[in-house]
């Protein structure tokens, strides 16, 4: 038995349309993999003796570390249903919060480390608990966290950075070793991924998280504790962004003020940007990958190209836009 | 103006002439005469798909219709030429903004010298407005979203009577009382009666028989598409309306279902005055075995009763008891734990993650039980929904199509097979057959009655009254937010559940609860 409205939508297909639009569709979840691919192809033709070299891809891998981390810890609350803005902001502070605790107070650094990632689990706690006690929005009630941490920023670091007294020698060893010729923070990266990825997408958690974005009333009436699970999704976020400020401590061996907050677009582009590949209209960790590669491979590219300066932003954005809208040509369905 | 005696005959407004209408080749609307006079209410009745919505519809001039005409006041009928006015059934009004921005949305603001909205004036216009239809109680700035539902309507009472001053003839009520409580609804009858003095002529549509007649001067009565009667109120009956309205004489029950031997059964599930948001001490006891009909208007506190027994409210007072024991229920996953499933009335609000696989749909109320040695195993979740593709004839039979992609009787056929794999011991279904074709309602019915074979108790909340007629073993009645009637065994059919849904017709119920 065919439903009436297939049956209207074959018939209204040209009989010899009908593969082609199959296939296309059905290749619609691989269209950014795709765009990836061009891209990379493009550039080393363009830029044969640069571009498609080991040097040319550590600068993609270890830029790509932190805006990567950045983007899978947003894309967590993100599953479930919330944004939560405050996050490169709370990079910051966890980098800073660490560096300072190792500077000023001369902390060791597995304890600095340690108090900080708990400080960036508890602002994600918090603003996990204002969302879903409260049931206020939580993109505003995040951007206005995020205000607050860029005041606590401001007094944490004066606006200047804090180096003296940080074991640079431990931190370099932590950012600079290339095990198998990876750098170390793109080590982190694939490893933080795939721990998010697990969680999101192989425990009873993750996907109870990922029933609560799709519709938060049906999670509720097929029995999920959606107000418990969310808090735990902002926890979870809070922390990623900690992991992403303790990397980002390791490369720069200082405590930086200015990494982060710049990270918010970015992040929050690539985060949506992951539910336009391999799971259609879900964000997923798999998706988010490819974005952030996509954008990465094209700043480095277009530097390399020799284009001029402010050329990234205006690629990156076309980018996106061209990956979304590419998609939505190939679905089908909506 | 004085009132206008039927004696005389009153000018014409609205003339309505041989109109038919079609939607994708299906005629829905078949040769209507209709008419209304200045100073008269006249009442439009149909059950569902009898016609109603698409002749408002044409009226609005939302659809265009492919013969007849309709002329207003003499005048051919223009789409959006305000000639007509309207009371939309959900009111149509936008909470964010005043009383008095949405009434001057659809009528104009008064405004000044650079098109500047003068706020005084403004709010004079409309509380005097307020206060000729007798509600200086609105205060003309107060948000639509602050005022109680009583007050809504009469603000899109209001600014139809805006309309009418600013040149309509007609206004159109499509069920006003919808979310009125009973006495509020005396009120309203007030404000609509001092504007039908005015002479101005209305379409009155309602499903309740004892509003009609104390409000309407003339019925029409709707039935498939068709005008089935026009008559005077004083030469109606509110049985022969509703004979009228059904289509067919009032008949003996039919012989069905296996008679149940529940005499004997303790109750799985009982209420004791349970109260809740628009629930007043309802007492009612499920037995293993039954099925039951709860049938009620809308507003009358059905899906709140549900969502109480499933935990998805907390109840205010009263107590809920499974096999006798008092339980409490925080959440619907403890009414889960304790057997009960719900099957929403609304799939896509709360029933279902559309953008995700059918095989996750299906998996979503214990995805626990995928989850061996660390990993969610996928391929039993597959493996699952395909069993339950084969076992409720789920087209196509793909586990990992999206949701969305499916039709109504197929989602509802999941969602159905969700909570069968429960087994549970009480599974309520709010409109299990909303969107949903005749074949899949047959199927889903189908495994209704194969469960309560296996000693499920099934709660069915339903407007299709010939389906209860087939499948119940009792039907029990609710009214503002009470249990008001009970209907047992040959009593069952659907003439006698129209008439007590609708309030009228004491029926002497089988058995005292």
């Amino acid at each position: 038995m065919t439903s009436a409205n297939e049956t209207l939508n074959d018939l209204s297909l040209k009989t010899s349309e009908i593969p082609r639009k199959k296939r296309l569709t059905q290749m619609a979840p691989y269209g950014m993999v795709i765009l990836l691919a061009a891209e990379i192809l493009m550039f080393s033709l363009l830029a044969p003796k640069t571009f498609p070299t080991t040097a040319s891809m550590n600068v993609v891998a270890n830029s790509s570390a932190i805006l990567g981390l950045i983007t899978l810890a947003l894309l967590v609350p993100l599953i479930a249903g919330e944004i939560d803005a405050s996050l490169p902001a709370v990079l910051t502070v966890t980098s800073l919060t660490a560096a300072s605790l190792m500077s000023h107070y001369s902390w060791a650094l597995v304890p600095a480390v340690g108090a900080s990632l708990t400080l960036a689990t508890l602002i994600g706690l918090i603003n996990g608990f204002l969302v879903v006690r409260f049931k206020v929005p939580s993109l505003i009630t995040t951007l206005g966290t995020f205000t607050i941490l860029i005041a606590v920023i401001t007094g944490l670091a004066s606006g200047r950075v804090i180096e003296d007294g940080l074991p640079a020698d431990t931190l370099a060893m932590l950012s600079e070793p290339k095990p198998l010729g990876l750098p170390l923070p793109l080590i982190y990266l694939a490893v933080t991924a795939f721990v998010v990825w697990y969680i999101t997408e192989q425990t009873p958690v993750g996907r109870h998280w990922k029933a609560i974005g799709s519709s938060e009333p049906s999670a509720r009436m097929v029995g999920i504790k959606t107000g418990r699970l969310q808090l735990m999704a902002f926890a979870f976020g809070g922390f990623l962004a900690g992991i992403a400020g303790t990397v980002q401590l390791f490369r720069a061996q200082l405590g930086s003020p200015n990494v982060g907050p710049d990270l918010l677009f970015p992040g929050l582009t690539a985060a949506f940007l992951s539910a336009a590949a391999f799971k259609l209209g879900v964000y997923n960790v798999r998706g988010a990958i490819v974005a952030i590669a996509l954008v990465q491979f094209g700043i480095t590219g277009l530097i390399l190209t020799g284009a001029p300066y402010w050329s990234d932003q205006i690629f990156t954005g076309c980018t996106l836009i061209a990956a979304l809208v590419v998609v939505r040509l190939m679905r089908s369905d909506r | 103006m004085t009132t206008i005696s039927h004696a005389v005959p009153a000018t014409t407004l609205l003339e309505v002439q041989n109109l038919s209408k079609s939607l994708v080749g299906v005629q829905i609307l078949k040769d209507i005469n209709f008419s209304v006079r200045s100073g008269e209410v006249h009442a439009l009745m149909g059950g569902n798909g009898a016609g109603k919505s698409t002749l408002i519809k044409c009226l609005s001039g939302y659809w265009s219709f492919e013969a007849g005409s309709v002329t207003v006041g003499g005048q051919p009928l223009e789409p959006n030429a305000g000639q007509i006015a309207f009371v939309q059934q959900d009111l149509g009004l936008v909470p964010s903004l005043s009383v008095s921005e949405n009434i001057s949305l659809s009528n104009g603001f008064e405004t000044g010298l650079f098109q500047n909205i003068k706020w005084k004036e403004q709010a004079d216009v409309v509380g005097a407005l307020l206060s000729d239809l007798g509600h200086s109680d609105i205060h003309p700035e107060s948000k639509i979203r602050d005022l109680n539902p009583v007050q809504r309507t009469i603000v899109a009472v209001a600014r139809a009577a805006q309309s009418l001053r600013q040149g309509a003839k007609v206004l159109v009520l499509d069920e006003p009382t919808a979310s009125l409580p009973v006495d509020e609804i005396d009120r309203l009858f007030g404000t609509l009666n001092r504007l039908r003095e005015t002479g101005v002529g209305m379409i009155y549509v309602s499903h309740h028989l004892s509003e009609v007649f104390e409000l309407s001067d003339r019925i029409s009565v709707l039935r498939g598409g068709g005008l089935v009667s026009t008559q005077k109120v004083s030469d109606a009956t509110e049985d022969h309306i509703v004979e009228q309205m059904l289509g067919q004489k009032v008949q003996k029950a039919k012989t069905k279902k296996d008679a149940l031997r529940l005499v004997e059964t303790q109750p799985v599930l009982s209420t004791k005055k349970l109260c809740g948001s628009r629930i007043q001490d309802v007492d009612l006891d499920l037995h293993p075995g039954e099925i039951v009909g709860l049938v009620g208007l809308q507003g009358a506190g059905c899906t709140e009763l549900a969502e109480l027994l499933f935990g998805a409210q907390i109840p205010s007072a009263g107590e809920i008891a499974l096999n006798g024991k008092p339980i409490a229920f925080q959440h619907p996953a403890d009414a889960m734990r304790a057997g009960i499933g719900l099957i929403t009335e609304d799939r896509h609000v709360n029933g279902s993650f559309l953008e995700h696989d059918l095989s996750e749909n299906m998996a979503a109320s214990d995805i626990r039980r995928f989850f061996k040695a660390g990993w969610l195993s996928k391929k039993a979740e597959v493996a699952e929904a395909s069993d339950h593709i084969e076992r409720f004839g789920i087209v196509p039979q793909e586990a990992d199509r999206k949701f969305a992609a499916f039709s109504g009787g197929n989602q509802q056929k999941a969602i159905l097979a969700k909570w069968v794999r429960m087994a549970p011991k009480v599974l309520i279904c709010d409109q299990p057959d909303i969107g949903v074709d005749i074949g899949a309602k047959q199927a889903i019915y189908q495994s209704l009655q194969e469960e309560a074979a296996k000693g499920a108790s099934i709660l069915i909340i339903s407007n299709q009254y010939d389906d209860l007629e087939a499948l119940c073993h009792r039907v029990v009645v609710m009214q503002g937010g009470r249990l008001v009637n009970e209907l047992t065994g040959e009593n069952i059919n659907e003439h006698n559940i129209s008439v007590a849904a609708l309030g009228g017709g004491a029926i002497v119920s089988g058995a005292a609860s």
